[in-house]
């Protein structure tokens, strides 16, 4: 325990240090709060967007929840850097711990702000139960996009030029619900399909669990691979 | 304490041997110095011991267990002095320290370890205001806050100013007072020849020598005298040993003014140029 709160708190001290991490930190309270007071304002101008309420919530939970993928993965990419990851290899903690470590601390965050995203500011809210099921999906999403970017990313610049590719790619199935539905399962190779058709299903009251279960178990076995890849790639480094 | 034997290494499976087969022994309480030129893989060696580097061949034991075969739990028993400084540098020095001996089961106070390199000033600067020589002094402590039986230190006082290099040095003999083991990597022959009970020569990847930095000086010394005198340009040069029957040098003590007299030791630098046919930097 005394361990997990110094890594808790050296990780919010180097966090609320760093002024790009810092945004990022309140980036999603602010999102929160635009998307709350905005949505029904444009609704009511633009009233055909009152059909679009559920892919309007879609576009704000996960543009809440990676940004705590984003900052993980440079405190990761900064401890690249600065060589420290030597060090944290020569601790007495198993390496999976501390990575087990920062992607739960990602999860958490992320998972909570979506939670608020959802529920909060009822722009599509499809009740607690399936708020916090759809807040694990959105909560997965930020240790991926940690690992790719700490993994694959040589330095901060290529680390944000792979952070807006991913987070392209994470959105590009809400693009599902304009196509036909032969075309639309294209996209449930990306893992964030299966979170927009439980958000659409279970806020419209349909049975929907089934698209937690694969959703879930999509992000698990992607963030495994990715895991190992980091091990290898990153902590088989000298 | 640590055995090592035949050991071989290569960094990729297609690559050449970096490590040729090198062995030696480090017994309880010794420091024992690697000296090479850069590249000649010590740090290579250093690397394979804490398990930076895996797929060694050979053996390389530590308290006697294989240490590919050591768990994390290793990392209680040893400290580890990098060569280049890797701190957090958004944090101090004294949270850099704090956050590191946090997972260990026993600690140093972090404020006196920062005072015995001079560093207790600067103790709540971050580091990423430090100089290089600061981070290498904090990088020097951070090796043993855990308090641990054996120490590698890569290059303990490169980059250092002769007081601090002093400093530095006083902290490991009074390690090794305490019974610490010690493997030291260095380019210095002068440190080296000051601080270790033994002295290994490493040159592209294999050990061409191995003694007490004494025995060497007597294996492989050509220990002299130059005189120089008023009417010589020139020092003129005897053998040490044989200096009270030689004729020549006892008839220019007496017959000629003298301007200098120095005996010459041989020193490490030459030794390893000797042995090696290489230069140490
Ligand atoms: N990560 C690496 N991959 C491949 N070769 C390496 C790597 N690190 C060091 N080497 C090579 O291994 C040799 C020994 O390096 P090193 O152990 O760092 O030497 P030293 O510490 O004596 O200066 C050098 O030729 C170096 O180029
Ligand atoms: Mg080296």
């Amino acid at each position: 325990m005394k361990k997990l709160a110094k890594l808790i708190e050296s990780d919010l001290k180097l966090i609320f240090r760093d002024k790009t991490l810092l945004s990022f930190l309140v980036l999603p309270i602010v999102l929160i709060f635009v998307f709350k007071f905005l949505t029904p304002i444009l609704i009511e101008k633009i009233p055909i967007l009152e059909d679009y309420r559920t892919l309007i919530a879609m576009f704000a939970s996960i543009q809440t929840a990676i940004m705590f993928g984003f900052i993980t993965s440079f405190l990761i990419l900064d401890e690249k850097d600065e060589n420290v990851m030597q060090v944290i290899r020569i601790l007495p903690i198993s390496s999976s711990y501390f990575i087990l470590y920062r992607l739960l601390f990602a999860t958490v965050f992320s998972s909570t702000a979506a939670f608020f995203m959802i529920t909060y500011t009822d722009i599509a809210n499809p009740g607690t139960v399936n708020a916090l099921l759809l807040s694990i999906l959105y909560g997965l999403t930020a240790p991926t996009i940690s690992l790719i970017i700490a993994t694959y990313a040589k330095n901060k610049v290529e680390g944000m030029a792979y952070f807006k590719g991913v987070d392209l790619l994470l959105m590009l199935p809400l693009a599902s619900f304009f196509v036909g539905s032969s075309i639309s399962l294209v996209f449930s190779i990306l893992p964030t399909y299966w979170t927009f058709k439980f958000y659409d299903h279970s806020f419209n009251g349909e049975s929907s669990l089934n698209y937690f279960i694969i959703g879930a178990l999509f992000f698990i076995s992607l963030i495994s691979i990715l895991i190992i890849q980091f091990k290898k790639r990153v902590f088989g480094r000298s | 304490m640590i055995q090592v034997n035949n050991l071989k290494f290569r960094y990729t499976s297609e690559g050449p041997e970096t490590i040729k087969g090198i062995t030696f022994t480090i017994e309880k309480g010794q420091i024992f110095g690697l000296l090479g030129p850069s590249g000649s893989g010590k740090s290579t060696t250093q690397k394979i011991l804490y398990k930076l580097l895996s797929g060694y061949e050979g053996s390389a034991k530590i308290k006697n267990k294989e240490v590919s075969d050591w768990g994390k739990e290793l990392y209680e028993q040893i400290g580890v002095g990098f060569e280049l400084p890797n701190h957090y540098l958004k944090l101090s020095a004294l949270e850099n320290l704090k956050f590191f001996q946090s997972f260990y089961g026993k600690n140093h106070d972090p404020m006196k370890l920062l005072k015995m390199v001079g560093l207790e000033m600067d103790a709540d600067k971050k580091v990423s205001e430090f100089s290089k020589g600061m981070k290498m002094r904090l990088n020097f402590v951070r090796a043993f806050a855990h308090d641990p039986e054996v120490l590698f230190l890569d290059e303990p006082t490169s980059g250092l100013d002769p007081t601090n290099s002093r400093i530095i040095k006083d902290i490991i003999l009074n390690l090794k007072k305490e019974g610490k083991t010690i493997l030291i990597t260095t380019h210095h022959m002068e440190d080296a020849e000051e601080l270790c009970d033994q002295v290994a020569f490493l040159s592209t990847g294999e050990i061409k020598t191995l003694d007490s930095p004494q025995n060497l000086k007597l294996e492989y010394g050509k220990n002299t005298v130059e005189v120089l005198t008023q009417s010589n340009l020139e020092p003129i040069t005897f053998d040490l040993k044989t200096l009270k029957d030689n004729d020549k040098f006892l008839d220019l003590i007496q017959t000629e003014e003298i301007k200098t007299i120095h005996s010459k030791e041989a020193n490490l630098n030459d030794i390893f140029i000797e042995v090696t046919g290489q230069k140490l930097k």
